[in-house]
């Protein structure tokens, strides 16, 4: 009994985590905070695929469905053939991306105004620029798939708060999240102020820069595409232009002379990239490899341009990777011969008979690891010098002015010396033959960089027209993205299981399964 | 019974007032006091003992030091000593005033001792509680190598679910259905005092193990018991016996697959149409098909493809380690007649010759024959049999001040899977001292080594190992014909496992040493203190290390990754445990108080690199410095228990029975509710020592009624630190260090509470030869942990939370009856059976109907619109029921295809089905509109699925309830003839009431994998010319195309099972024979294990798990000769 006469109850009982901070230790440091906001940088990168390619990318019509040219079936085919609907929501849980705006929210309620903000003004002032900065594109991610979405911006359950009836969150109004993403990315530019307007930039860390082509985005898109209560407002169009001419104006950014180079694992921090999403050996690779073939899949079986049988891994992919995604032959056959940009995206391969049977990616292929191995770790662009003058391009068009020049920047730096300024130059025209123009050259520079559905969604047959969603001319074999009857498709589903979590969620309009209740804008 | 007798509580009340009041009378006579001493055969005295004058009701019982003093004796009587388990003994008084007398024990009907834990024992007959005993044959007969695999049947209300064949395995054990809202939960496990798994486990080092389940009893391990306690002592040395004795038993285990294979020639018979069947389900108008298969590959490099290549470009040398040459199949030709001739090779007609000459652009040309060489990659993948072998050797002795035991395992098993064993090495030093007459130390030591590898080191799933790796194409290459040697097939994961095993280097390992020392201070005869301290080092070490192997026919892997892992946890167990016994006339008493302190510190460092410059070391540091190619971790975790709990136990003359326990824990899991208090009481009658009973003591020899009511706690499932939350370093960012959110704090979760009642029964008939025990129990959890899904915008998809009640409730029965015993011939017989539903009693307020958690919707059939919600957890409901689609038949022909009817496209096995169209939906379609739908028309051979709600429309709602997917009903039975020196035993055990699903296959018969093999049952799916088939029509990939294979009727089964787990047969050789060579006992035996099922569910590797199903490693038949010498 002597032995347990000197315990101290409590304090033997009390044990802390001894590898890692409990909550109770946590955000008392800058450099917590620092490591906490590179965190926020890591779901940025695992959420890349779903974000920049199934939500910005995949419902494009440009993606082949069912079996590839391999013989491999295809991944995600009801996202990339629209076939969503209630049941078959192709992304669930809202993309998985309030765990994302979860890590965000924490930042700003445990470090705006605390003493560790006091202490570091500028540091802190740019970890939260950086924060406000990448909530805002979240939002943005969210409002342009599901319109009005649940409106979180504070940790409740930090507050004590683990009942589910009180983080019940109903979908706000397209026009609250509009105003919201807006007063977020300008609050990321506040804080940024003018700490960043010289000097190097580390182009896959979240900069002022990357704000301004986030606020070029969102009041590009706000000018021109209306939902519900959300209407476009008088300055959204010349508040869009501001921030890309500021872009374009900062010497730090340019095009480089070579398509090819801008992809070169290389040569990532390049003065064409505004802003990436950096992948590496040893920390994560990116999805590229679900688009190349596997060695078994095309040796021997396909024949090159030449009509020579493929006997080697022409790619060097060594093994690594699949087709499971796969451009439509069309939209490759649509690209000029002269355009450098086919042979720096695609690879073409053929059956014995000459006719063309799939294309794969080679835009993003990595590199060759110390082990020998492929490691598809290129950084993958977010934003580019290219986009600005692309957008710019229809910022003129929406105001009536001759986009040519902008397009023609672009063009002329594809097709490198063989450009011929007479044949290759466009010339201004009716205004949806400007935005289909723009489409097109947009399809081409951004293969696999997540613009082409909301491409499809912004550009329009009119100035107050429909999207070239519904246009036949949108994907190169005469059919529309999306048929006329299916304008609630401009939207995406919300899961069913989302739905049961919370009972003040209604279904996306036009999606009703059931006894579901729909959102009335 | 002869006689219909009633009693009831007035009866009661009228026996017990005469039986003292004939007490009273008695003084008046003139009689004498009589006393005396009772001891046993050993002379150590007899506490209890009933002692009376025969014909009377005047009696006593014996006190703590075997004596009694009986007063009013008849000088001419005769005194009556009785005891539970001993021969009763009939003394003439002759006057005497002194009698001592040595009892005998009934070696027919042994009185059994149930231990209660902290060193408590009590007679069985005295208990109050619901414990088990685990018959020792069922530990000894057999090959085994932890005492879990024992377990299966041998308990009442004890579910023992053997899912794994791997010898290293620990099947999973639920007691009463398991206190978690999924029906699992399993006993605590305490080895001589110390907390520990069972795995590694030597049966032959277990004297008595028994199963705690009420917890009237279980409340003394407070805190972590709610699921019960599985109590284990191991073997100690007896005084008076001195003996060595040797076991050692040989066992073969027998692969026993659920499928068979199709050969390399019906494989391409079925495989290479499926591409075509599925390229082609409906033509356009211009006569081109549409379908989803690309048939291109049929001239591949694919194994049912012939574009693959025996010899180089030169057309002489054999080609190894190219794409093109994995599998055998090609296009006939003569230059291969040689491989007919000399290497088995066959020669087929192509089954899809036809459809090949209408594509190609010279139909003269197309070959027409094939050539393939058939191979089953079983014989390359399995050791079968594999051999098991156990010795055992142990020394005991002991005399009046010490005792001793000492023993020495070995058990070398090997797996089925090539390159896989598992070995166990165990060391048991237990003796106990006198020091003073006051004083005696008990020591302890155990060592338990074990060393394994469950599946060549290229595998992580023993389904996969077991199904999919066994669905290689047979046409694939695993030998050269020119040399005779291996060849990997399609890649390491898949190929063949015999190709190149040793180039991967693994040791698995584990020490468990457990060191005790505890002393015994007697106060006096009846009180003592007891101090233990108890060390448990579990430690683990592990090492993998890959040389250069070919991870595909062209790639040579020289990653060379190598890791080395050190992991140890200390428990250390303190208590201090006070008893006290008294006896005062016919009130007995046994105290004990006591408290423990637990701490564990689990700590391990883990090392891992890669890059080294040659494959012939791990040596970790040869490993490459260069960035990101190395990996270090160490880890460190702390838990306390502090523990403070008492016991009392009290009977009146072995006939009215109480106890009472309390424990009081903290645990340094909790934060803010860290205590909690667990108090259990249980009550016994033994109403056949009522005197209203003498009248049937010749039927009924011992009855007994019992009921207890307890309290227990879990906080299982909960890391260490878990509700402090954390922010824990994750992977780097460009770079950079990062933290991340890791666990939100919680600090407010409670204990769960689990209150358990039951009442039970036990009655012995004939002389104790037959005896049954009924028990009822009801189990209701409170504060039910359960992690509580959120909304998702709050951006943590759930929470753990003190989140509702639930129920278990069930019914136990136990029968044992040993009808013949006589000199040449013995029969033994053993019967359980349980019963145990579980209920959601209640869950937290979230605002749906029933507060339902998951679940999904199916149609009520009410209407065509109704939906109802089922599966995942509601209340008032049983967790776990199986709902899929319905098949209704295989449309046979073309007049069974509906008009009205639309299949809409279903997600499984990550893609989605096309929708399908009845064949007036589907004539109204323009050509158009069917290409735009992606649609096909619904067809024979397809599936006709129920349509619930009659809408003409077939979705995700149209499922069926099936049944609950855990069996209500279990249990086991064994028996045992003896005939002179020759035994047979036989055990059993049994389920049922629950479904079950095969999840393989239909992944096999659904051509999922898309060019792997099938099984013979494609021979029961639908072609024309066998339209009455089993199953649907045969295509490729049929996830991505109709469907046919998802999660259906056609592959539910009910699961019940009768399992025949072991047959025995020993032989005895007579004493005559070997007393001449020293021998005292000589036992041979022949034993047969896992033999078989009896069971609707024949498709699965084994019916013991409930629900969708996967393949598993299945248990293999064993043989067994065993050898026993004692000398």
């Amino acid at each position: 009994m002597v032995i347990f006469a000197n315990i101290s109850c409590e304090d033997k009982l009390d044990l802390a985590p001894i590898d890692y901070y409990g909550s109770g230790n946590f955000w008392k440091t800058l450099p917590q905070t620092e490591a906490y906001v590179n965190g926020i940088h890591l779901d940025l990168r695992s959420t890349n695929f779903t974000r920049k390619f199934l939500m910005g990318e995949a419902r494009g019509g440009l993606q082949k469905i069912g079996t590839s040219s391999q013989g491999l079936s295809t991944y995600n085919d009801i996202i990339k053939s629209n076939s969503i609907d209630g049941n078959n929501p192709g992304l669930s849980s809202w993309a998985g991306l309030y765990g994302n705006i979860f890590d965000c929210n924490l930042v700003i309620q445990m470090v705006e105004g605390s003493d560790i903000h006091k202490n570091n003004k500028e540091k802190v002032d740019v970890l939260l620029g950086q924060t406000y900065g990448i909530r805002a594109l979240y939002y943005f991610t969210l409002y342009r798939a599901y319109g009005g979405v649940p409106l979180v911006t504070r940790v409740k359950v930090l507050d004590g708060q683990v009942s589910p009836t009180d983080l019940y969150t109903a979908r706000a109004t397209p026009k609250e999240i509009m105003d919201f993403i807006k007063s977020d990315i300008q609050k990321s530019l506040d804080y940024f102020g003018t700490y960043q307007d010289a000097g190097p930039i580390n182009n896959v860390m979240w900069t002022k820069v990357a704000s301004q082509m986030l606020a070029a985005e969102i009041y590009l898109w706000s000018a021109k595409v209306s939902l519900g209560n959300q209407k476009p407002a008088a300055d959204d169009l010349s508040k869009a232009e501001n921030y890309l001419l500021e872009v374009k104006n900062d010497s730090r950014f340019g095009l480089l002379n070579n398509f090819e180079d801008v992809f070169s694992a290389k040569n990532e921090k390049n003065k064409e990239i505004i802003f990436a999403i950096n992948y590496a050996d040893g920390e994560a690779t990116s999805n590229a490899g679900d688009f190349v073939y596997a060695p078994q899949n095309m040796i021997g079986i396909f024949y090159d341009r030449n009509g020579k049988k493929i006997d080697t891994d022409i790619l060097d992919l060594r093994g690594t990777g699949w087709q499971r995604y796969e451009y439509t032959n069309e939209f490759w056959l649509s690209f000029d011969e002269k355009d450098k940009r086919r042979e720096a995206t695609f690879m073409d391969y053929y059956n014995d008979k000459g006719d063309l049977e799939g294309t794969v990616l080679k835009k993003f292929l990595g590199s060759i690891n110390s082990a020998g191995n492929r490691v598809f770790d290129t950084n993958e662009p977010f934003y580019r010098y290219a986009d600005v003058l692309l957008m710019l391009a229809e910022v003129e068009n929406m105001k009536g002015g001759d986009p040519a020049k902008y397009i023609n920047e672009i063009r002329k730096r594809a097709y490198g010396n063989d450009f011929d300024a007479v044949a290759d130059s466009y010339h201004n025209s009716d205004f949806k033959t400007n935005e289909l123009e723009i489409l097109k050259e947009r399809d081409r520079e951004f293969v696999y960089e997540g613009k082409r559905w909301y491409d499809v969604c912004r550009l329009k047959d009119a100035k107050d027209g429909k999207p070239l969603a519904f246009d036949n001319a949108s994907t190169y074999r005469g059919l529309p993205v999306l048929k006329s009857n299916e304008t609630h498709k401009l939207l995406w589903p919300v899961d069913k299981n989302t739905l049961n979590n919370d009972p003040l969620l209604k279904q996306t309009p036009g999606y009703k399964v059931g006894e579901q209740e729909e959102e009335t804008w | 019974m002869n006689k219909n007798k009633t009693f009831n509580v007035q009866r009661v009340f009228l026996v017990i007032m005469a039986f003292l009041w004939l007490n009273s009378l008695a003084i008046c006579a003139q009689n004498i006091t009589v006393r005396g001493n009772v001891v046993d055969e050993q002379k150590e005295p007899l506490v209890g003992v009933t002692v009376k004058v025969q014909g009377t009701t005047t009696g006593t019982i014996t006190d703590y030091d075997g004596n009694f003093e009986l007063r009013n004796v008849p000088p001419e009587g005769k005194l009556e000593f009785s005891y539970v388990g001993m021969k009763t003994l009939v003394v003439s008084v002759n006057g005497r005033t002194v009698i001592n007398v040595t009892m005998q024990e009934d070696v027919e009907m042994l009185e059994e001792v149930v231990i209660t834990g902290y060193g408590g024992t009590q007679l069985r007959s005295r208990t109050t509680h619901s414990i088990a005993k685990v018959d020792n044959k069922k530990l000894e007969v057999g090959i085994f190598s932890n005492p879990a695999q024992a377990l299966s049947g041998a308990v009442p209300g004890l579910r023992v679910i053997q899912s794994s064949g791997n010898p290293g395995a620990t099947p999973t054990i639920v007691l009463r259905g398991g206190t978690n809202l999924d029906g699992s939960g399993s006993p605590l496990v305490i080895v001589d005092g110390q907390v520990r798994s069972l795995s590694d486990i030597n049966p032959e080092d277990i004297e008595n193990m028994q199963v705690m389940k009420d917890a009237g009893a279980t409340a003394i391990y407070g805190a972590r018991a709610n699921n019960g306690v599985i109590l284990i002592e191991t073997k100690r040395g007896k005084k008076g016996v001195s003996e060595m004795n040797f076991k050692m038993k040989v066992g073969a285990n027998y692969l026993h697959l659920p499928y068979k294979f199709c050969n390399a020639e019906e494989y391409l018979t079925w495989m290479r149409p499926s591409y075509v069947k599925s390229a082609q389900i409906w033509q356009r108008e211009n006569g081109t098909w549409v379908g989803y298969s690309n048939p291109i590959t049929l001239t591949g490099t694919q194994p049912y493809g012939t574009g693959n290549a025996y010899f180089a470009d030169d057309g002489v040398t054999p080609l190894e380690n190219t794409m093109n040459s994995v599998w055998s199949t090609m296009y006939y030709e003569d230059r291969y007649q040689f491989l007919i001739d000399k290497y088995g090779w066959q020669k087929m007609k192509d089954p899809v010759y036809d459809y090949i000459k209408s594509i190609s652009d010279d139909p003269s040309s197309v070959p027409e024959y094939l050539i393939f060489r058939n191979t089953y990659p079983g014989d390359f993948n399995f050791k079968d049999p594999s051999y098991s072998q156990d010795y055992n050797w142990s020394m005991s002795g002991g005399n009046d001040k010490g005792k001793y035991y000492a023993g020495l395992g070995y058990n070398h098993s090997q797996g089925l899977p090539v390159s896989s064993y598992y070995k166990r090495y165990s060391v048991i030093i237990n003796g106990d001292y006198k020091i003073k007459p006051w004083l005696t130390s008990l020591s302890s030591f155990y060592f338990n080594r074990a060393n394994w590898q469950s599946m060549p080191p290229s595998q992580t799933s023993e389904a996969n190992y077991f199904s999919r790796i066994l669905t290689v194409p047979p046409t694939v290459r695993y030998v050269n014909e020119h040399d005779g040697s291996y060849r990997l097939g399609n890649n390491y994961g898949d190929g063949n496992q015999a190709y190149q095993p040793d180039k991967f280097f693994r040791l698995n390992q584990t020490d468990k040493f457990t060191m005790n020392q505890t002393l015994k201070i007697d106060f006096a005869k009846n009180i003592y203190l007891k101090l233990s301290g108890n060390w448990y080092y579990s430690e683990g070490f592990y090492e993998a290390f890959n040389k250069d192997f070919r991870e595909n026919p062209t790639k040579i892997n020289t990653t060379r990754n190598s890791s080395g892992e050190f992991s140890r946890t200390l428990d250390q167990t303190y208590n201090a445990i006070f008893n006290y016994d008294t006896q005062i006339n016919d009130h007995y008493l046994s105290v004990m108080l006591g408290s423990e302190y637990y701490d564990t510190y689990s700590y391990g460092i883990y090392a891992a690199g890669s890059g080294a410059p040659t494959d012939d070391f791990r040596d970790l540091e040869l490993t490459s410095s260069d960035e990101n190619k190395r990996f270090i971790d160490s880890y460190h975790t702390k838990q306390r228990i502090l523990s403070f709990f008492g016991r009392a136990n009290y009977n009146w003359q072995e006939k009215y029975l109480l106890s009472m326990v309390l424990r009081h824990d903290g645990y340094s899991r909790l934060v803010n509710n860290r205590w909690g208090t667990f108090p259990g009481i249980s009550a016994g009658w033994v109403f056949s020592k009522e005197s209203f009973m003498s009248d049937f003591d010749d039927i009924i020899s011992f009855g007994k009624l019992r009921t207890s009511y307890g309290l227990n706690g879990n906080v299982s499932g909960i890391g260490a630190y878990e509700l402090q939350g954390s922010y824990v370093a994750s992977t780097n960012y460009d770079g950079r260090a990062t933290f991340i959110l890791g666990s939100v704090p919680n600090p407010d979760l409670r204990w769960e509470k689990t209150r358990t009642f039951e009442i039970g029964l036990d009655l012995s008939y004939l002389k104790n030869r037959y005896s049954t025990n009924f028990t009822f129990y009801d189990r209701l959890t409170s504060d039910k942990f359960a992690s509580l899904a959120l909304p998702h915008s709050s951006g943590i998809s759930s929470i753990r939370t003190n989140n509702g009640e639930f129920r278990n409730r069930g019914v136990e029965i136990e029968l044992s009856a040993t009808p013949i015993q006589n000199s040449n011939w013995y029969w033994n017989m053993g019967a359980n059976i349980s019963y145990n539903k579980n209920t959601v009693v209640s869950l937290p307020y979230n605002g749906l109907p029933l507060n339902r958690q998951g679940g999904f919707q199916v149609y009520s059939g009410k209407d065509k619109t109704d939906l109802i919600w089922v599966g995942g957890y509601q209340e008032g409901q049983e967790p776990g029921v199986l709902y899929v689609f319905k098949a209704e038949g295989i449309y046979k022909d073309e007049s069974e295809i509906p008009d009205d009817m639309i299949v809409k496209p279903h997600s499984f096995q990550g893609a989605t089905t096309r929708p399908l169209y009845g064949k007036s939906n589907w004539a109204n379609m323009t050509e158009q509109e069917k290409i735009n739908s992606r649609g096909f028309p619904i067809q024979p051979g397809d599936v006709k699925w129920k349509d619930v709600n009659g809408d003409g429309i077939i979705d995700d709602y149209d499922l069926v309830k099936v049944g609950n997917t855990t069996p209500h009903w279990f249990g086991g039975f064994n028996t045992t003839v003896t005939w002179k020196q020759l035994s047979l035993y036989c055990a059993f055990d049994y389920a049922f009431d629950f479904w079950v699903m095969d999840y393989r296959l239909p992944w096999i018969l659904g051509n999922m994998q898309g060019t792997y093999n099938m099984t013979t049952d494609v021979r029961k799916t639908w072609t024309q010319e066998n339209p009455k088939a089993k199953y649907p029509a045969y295509v490729w990939a049929d996830q991505l195309g109709k469907g046919n294979y998802r999660n259906s009727t056609l592959f539910t089964y009910k699961g019940d099972y009768l399992s025949l787990r072991q047959v025995s047969l020993s032989y005895s050789l007579p004493k005559s024979l070997i007393n001449k060579a020293f021998i005292e006992k000589l036992d041979l035996s022949i034993t047969g294990q896992n033999l078989g099922y009896i069971t609707a569910a024949k498709t699965l590797a084994t019916p013991e798990r409930g629900g969708i199903q996967d393949a598993t490693y299945t248990l293999p038949r064993t043989v067994t000769f065993g050898l026993n010498i004692t000398f």
